[in-house]
Formats: structure tokens, C-alpha cells, sequence
């Protein structure tokens, strides 16, 4: 069976008044490994997979074809297109299931017309047919075929439905009553990601909360070796300190030059962490994107990243503060005999 | 010296993670329509949330325990409670039950309850009593609005059942 959810009950859910839309969709089917779903007619026109982003088949995207005309016609998503060679006009039959050795619907050829733009989200690793294809599918017997008309009989898997908003984009605050009412019946749900997604980092929150720690750690023992290099720099150094105030430099030229050298080491320290810490994004976004479609950027320079430059110059200063001074008080005549 | 800080170094660190990791909240009642949470019978058996909006005083019968976003279904078809209004006389008030299609309830098998009377209008507090089959058993129904009820109110019950906008009042 195509799923749970009655449509008659889906009925209901879009007449209340803090629904603005909804799109039903049945999922169970595959095709070479990626998930085959069959959408409502306005998944592509209306659906936002981000806030206002909707999906393109333009060249200039890099999509390809149009939408779906007739029920035995597909769309690929960007990623399984690519990856399972999918050319306009190629056709295929969709397997009963998502598990290897499930049934295929031997008898039903779906057409590829489109190929989506890639998106960035998991839309790109899944093939999409209309909602009436799936239950016409010769194979899914005349109890399913029939909901394609009756839709007192007809199921689906799930829908995505559009709620209400308030003002700067909040959700309506009578969700809560329109959760708990559809989740008091025995076979749908609604799921907010809003909500759910906040809940999930808080389970997983520790994990970050941990890596935070350890990076503050090393940034503690960073300080600390930088200090002691200074140090035991200056120390090595007081002839040459002294030689240099003999030739004419001032306190404040040997001040300064122990905190530029300070704080320089500081910046390429911070630049030299910079680089690898992208690559090691460049790395996980591979595989990241080979498990799940999400597409993270290795180039995307964060907020963090930016304000990381003066920062590791700040405090590259106050490090080199205690050994500028000790410098700065250095006595010429005292130390220009000293061996190191 | 540099050992030494170090050293503390290390331990405030691991200090403050440990700190981190214990940082949790014990469960609280989440009352899913912002009402007040009065336990029937015991806390652990059910709830009545209750919300009063002007003239018009809304029951719905949840869970016990943590629960309390999940809906108990009452084979009342109404409920009769004596209400008394802080300073006021007691009124006698019958609730019908308000089946709701998207929860599947039809009257008899309902978890949602609603009056409205003139004289609620402009009530702040009140209590009432009255009597609910509840899981089988006709329990006895007492609310405390909007503080909420909870017999089992003892130091090893600290959790709220007020009314959220009205502690926000």
C-alpha cells in the first residue's frame, strides 16, 4: 500500500485555516539505488526548497528538459541524474521498494523529460514521477490502482504542507494546536523542522560543545608556547637586543619590534590553521554529499573566519606584551658582554 | 611556572566541560494549548488542561506524567462542573464535548471540552469540581485556575502546571 495517510484525511488538514498548502507525496519506490517519489503536480512550481528558492530546469542553472506532461514521464534530481548517466529520453522501470531483490515494475517504462538543477539539498539525489503514475503502476494491483480516481480509498506516504506565518517570518502560534490535533489521529503526524532540527542539535549539542573545548585547549597551549618561544627568544637574544640599542635603536623601536614579531606569528599561525581547516571541509564535504546530497561550499568564508584574522592579531599583542617589556628594559652596557 | 599554569590550565578546562555535560533540565509539563495542568486523581494518572478565553472555558484531557501532549478520549458526551470565581457564589456549568475532526473524535470518544457562560466573563481565578470517566474510572475533576492542581504537591514534585500566559502576565 502507498502509505498511512488518507487522502480524504490530507483533505481535512488543507481546509484548516492555518494551511496554506500542501503537497502530497508517496515515497517506497527506487530506481539504481536512489529513491523514486511520486509528487504532487505542484512540487515544482510551488514548492520553496529553501525560503523563496524554488526549483529550475533553465541551462543556465544547469538543469535540463521540462516538467512531467503525462503520467509515464519522470524528472531526475541533478545528483542521480549525474550519477546514474541519465540523458533526456532514457527510460527506466522503477523498483518496488528500496531494498536489493524487491520486485521491478517490469511492464512500466517511465521517460526521463527533465533534469533539475542542482539544488544543494537531498532533492538531488532522488527521481520524481507524477502522484497518479504511482498507482496505475501495473504491478501495484487493482486496490491501489483504483485510488488514481476514488479518492475515498486513495493513500498517500506524507505531505509538505505550507503554514501560516506571523510577522518577520515566525510561525503562527495556533501550529501548536494544529500538531497536537493531528497528532492525537492514529495515522498521521506533523513534523515542524523548526522545532525538530533545534531538539537534534541539542541531542548532538555536547559533540560541539566538546570539539569547542578542545579547541579552546589549544588555543590555551597555543598562547602558552608562543609566551615560552618568546621568551626563551629573548633571552637568546639580549647581546644581539643590546648590540641593537648600541647602534642607535630607542626602548620603544625594541618594544615594538618584539610585538610585531609576536603578533605576526600569531596572524600565520591563524592563516596556517585557516587553510587546512577548509580543506579538511573540502575533504568531509565529499562524502557528506556522496551520503546525503547536501552540498557544503570549502571556499565559504564564515563570519568566524574573518573576525579570526584580528583576533589571533589581538592576542598575538597581549602574548607578546610581558616579552616587549622585558625587552624594553633591557640595559645595553649590561648585557652587550653576555654570552647566551 | 609554566607547568603550574598548565595545570590549572587543563583542569578548568576540564571543569567546564564537565560542567557543560551535566547542564540538563529535569522534564517539565508542557501544556500543548497554554492552559493550566490539573492532575485527576494523580499526576502520573491524567490531566485537565484548562484555558479560559473571555466567556468561554476550554477542558482537553491529556496524559499523565510526561504525557501531557497526548490526548485521553472521555465517553462523557458533557461534563458537570461547579464552578465558584474568586470572590463569587458557586454556578453550576456543563461542558459538550467538542469533537475534533483532525484528532478522529467523535462525541462519546472525545478528549475536548468547552462552555461558555456570562458569568466566566472577566474571571480571573477560580476553582471547580466536578466528576470525569477517565481511563474506565469515573475519577474526581478538580481544577484550580490558573495555578493548576496537583495533589501530589510535595518536594519531590517540583515541576509547573501553571498556566504559561498567564506566568507571563
Amino acid at each position: 500500500m502507498p502509505g498511512k495517510i488518507k487522502w480524504t484525511y490530507y483533505k481535512k488538514v488543507l481546509k484548516h485555516p492555518l494551511v496554506e498548502q500542501g503537497i502530497p507525496f508517496i515515497s517506497g519506490h527506487s530506481y539504481g539505488g536512489f529513491r523514486v517519489n511520486a509528487v504532487g503536480d505542484d512540487f515544482f512550481t510551488k514548492f520553496e526548497y529553501q525560503p523563496g528558492q524554488r526549483f529550475s530546469f533553465e541551462a543556465a542553472d544547469g538543469g535540463s528538459g521540462h516538467l512531467s506532461e503525462t503520467k509515464s514521464e519522470a524528472i531526475a534530481g541533478a545528483e542521480a541524474a549525474k550519477l546514474l548517466g541519465i540523458k533526456l529520453g532514457d527510460t527506466f522501470n522503477p523498483t518496488c521498494g528500496v531494498n536489493a531483490g524487491d520486485p521491478v515494475h517490469k511492464h512500466d517504462f517511465i521517460k526521463f523529460v527533465g533534469i533539475m538543477a542542482p539544488t544543494g539539498t537531498a532533492h538531488d539525489r532522488a527521481i520524481f514521477i507524477p502522484l497518479k503514475s504511482f498507482y496505475s503502476l501495473e504491478g501495484h494491483g487493482s486496490a491501489v490502482q483504483e485510488m488514481a480516481d476514488d479518492e475515498d480509498s486513495r493513500e498517500i506516504s506524507g505531505a509538505y504542507l505550507k503554514l501560516k506565518h506571523i510577522r518577520r517570518g515566525a510561525l503562527h502560534p495556533g501550529i501548536q494546536e494544529l500538531k497536537y490535533d493531528i497528532n492525537q489521529s492514529q495515522g498521521a503526524q506533523l513534523v515542524i523542522p523548526a522545532e525538530v532540527l533545534p531538539r537534534l542539535y541539542k541531542i548532538i549539542g555536547w559533540a560541539d560543545t566538546m570539539i569547542s573545548g578542545i579547541a579552546l585547549m589549544v588555543l590555551g597551549l597555543s598562547c602558552i608556547f608562543l609566551f615560552s618561544s618568546l621568551m626563551a627568544a629573548l633571552r637568546e637574544r639580549r647581546r644581539d637586543i643590546a648590540l641593537f640599542r648600541c647602534l642607535g635603536a630607542t626602548r620603544r623601536t625594541v618594544f615594538g619590534l618584539m610585538l610585531t614579531e609576536s603578533a605576526l606569528t600569531s596572524l600565520f599561525g591563524a592563516l596556517a590553521g585557516l587553510i587546512p581547516g577548509h580543506v579538511l571541509v573540502g575533504i568531509a564535504a565529499h562524502y557528506i554529499k556522496i551520503e546525503s546530497g547536501l552540498h557544503f561550499s570549502p571556499l565559504f568564508i564564515s563570519s568566524a573566519d574573518i573576525w579570526m584574522i584580528p583576533a589571533a592579531l589581538l592576542l598575538g599583542i597581549l602574548i607578546g606584551f610581558l616579552p616587549a617589556f622585558q625587552a624594553y628594559r633591557l640595559g645595553a652596557l649590561t648585557n652587550i658582554n653576555k654570552e647566551n | 611556572m609554566i607547568k603550574k599554569i598548565f595545570t590549572a590550565f587543563i583542569c578548568s578546562s576540564l571543569m567546564t566541560l564537565s560542567v557543560y555535560a551535566h547542564d540538563h533540565k529535569e522534564g517539565e509539563h508542557k501544556s500543548a494549548h497554554g492552559g493550566c495542568l490539573n492532575a485527576i486523581c494523580e499526576c502520573e494518572v491524567g490531566h485537565a488542561e484548562v484555558k479560559l478565553e473571555g466567556d468561554t472555558l476550554k477542558v482537553w484531557f491529556v496524559g499523565g506524567g510526561s504525557d501531557t501532549l497526548k490526548a485521553v478520549k472521555i465517553p462523557d458526551k458533557e461534563l458537570i462542573l461547579s464552578v465558584v470565581p474568586e470572590g463569587a457564589a458557586a454556578q453550576s456549568l456543563i461542558l459538550k464535548a467538542v469533537p475534533n475532526e483532525l484528532s478522529e473524535e467523535s462525541v462519546g470518544n472525545c478528549s475536548q471540552f468547552a462552555a461558555k457562560a456570562d458569568f466566566l466573563k472577566g474571571v480571573k481565578k477560580f476553582t471547580a469540581t466536578g466528576t470525569v470517566t477517565f481511563k474506565g474510572k469515573k475519577q474526581p475533576l478538580r481544577i484550580e485556575y490558573p495555578e493548576g492542581y496537583d495533589p501530589d504537591e510535595d518536594e519531590d514534585h517540583d515541576h509547573d502546571h501553571k498556566d504559561k500566559k498567564e506566568e507571563k502576565k
